[in-house]
């Protein structure tokens, strides 16, 4: 299980005030639909994703990403039981949406490098590090249901 | 996986602007790296692994210098890289896992000190570049 220190939890709540989710949200799920063209395998009623341009500017991708990482802050209120927070978004991802875990710590290390280059210097390797530790442990929660 | 020739020209302009940051930028790679992933500093237990040692600049240089190299050789990778290719197969010997995780910080360098460079597209190509490169360094492990 990961441990957050207090370090970690303080340097990420005070990065996420600063994060527009909308946008945020937008380029981290484009850019994953782009980087790893697999993943739009989950997506096909999105519409056009023929090219980096289309994904990018698809207003479906953009409400998803928003939806995505609307629900990653959530999860930063309890931010101690990640298990607790992901519990029935698991299940669905499992039985309903069919995701294989996989998918999570692709889009999780995206999010990583959406706030690289948007905090530039002050996405330091240690703000980085506490950040891996947290899309580790929101992959982690989600995946936790599976069967 | 094969590089198009709009990610061979992507790398290409991408090494360019890099220029003279090269072993800054991959020092760096390295720092996070060891940072976030603890588990690939048991490879350089022999090294001083303080942020910005003069071992970790140094070796940021080394990879730096190579990625150069296939930079400048997106043609024949297995060519280019055979050397170190064979270093990593039976001398090195470093579990293929953490390929991935040097790629992953070098991007998130990348991301940081050239945002505006780092297009979607300039993301993938990298992305593959890198991955074609930890696939030639692994060939040869059996």
């Amino acid at each position: 299980m990961v441990h957050f220190t207090a370090a970690d939890k303080a340097a990420i709540t005070s990065m996420w005030r600063k994060v527009n989710v909308e946008e945020a949200g937008g380029e981290t799920l484009g850019r994953l639909l782009v980087v790893y063209p697999w993943t739009q395998r989950f997506f096909d009623n999105f519409g056009n994703l023929s090219s980096a341009s289309a994904i990018m500017g698809n207003p479906k991708v953009k409400a998803h990403g928003k939806r995505v990482l609307t629900s990653l802050g959530e999860a930063l209120r309890n931010i101690d039981d990640l298990k607790g927070a992901f519990s029935q978004l698991s299940e669905l991802h499992c039985e309903r949406l069919h995701v294989d875990p996989e998918n999570f710590r692709l889009l999780g290390n995206m999010l990583v490098i959406i706030l690289a280059k948007h905090f530039g210097k002050e996405f330091t390797p240690q703000m980085q590090a506490s950040w891996q530790k947290m899309v580790a442990g929101v992959a982690s929660a989600l995946a936790h249901k599976y069967h | 996986m094969v590089l198009s020739a709009a990610d061979k020209t992507n790398v290409k302009t991408a090494w360019d602007k890099i220029g003279g940051h090269g072993p800054a930028f991959g020092g760096e790679a390295l720092d996070r790296m060891f940072l976030s992933f603890p588990t690939t500093k048991t490879y350089f237990h022999h090294f001083d692994l303080s942020p910005g040692s003069g071992d970790i600049q140094s070796h940021g240089k080394k990879v730096a210098e190579a990625l150069a190299t296939a930079a400048g050789h997106l043609d024949d990778l297995p060519g280019a890289l055979s050397t170190l290719s064979d270093l990593h197969a039976h001398k090195l010997r470093v579990d293929p896992v953490n390929f991935k995780l040097l790629s992953h910080c070098l991007l998130v360098t990348l991301a940081a000190h050239m945002p505006a460079d780092f297009t979607p597209a300039v993301h993938a190509s990298l992305d593959k570049f890198l991955a074609s490169v930890s696939t030639v360094l692994t060939s040869k492990y059996r």
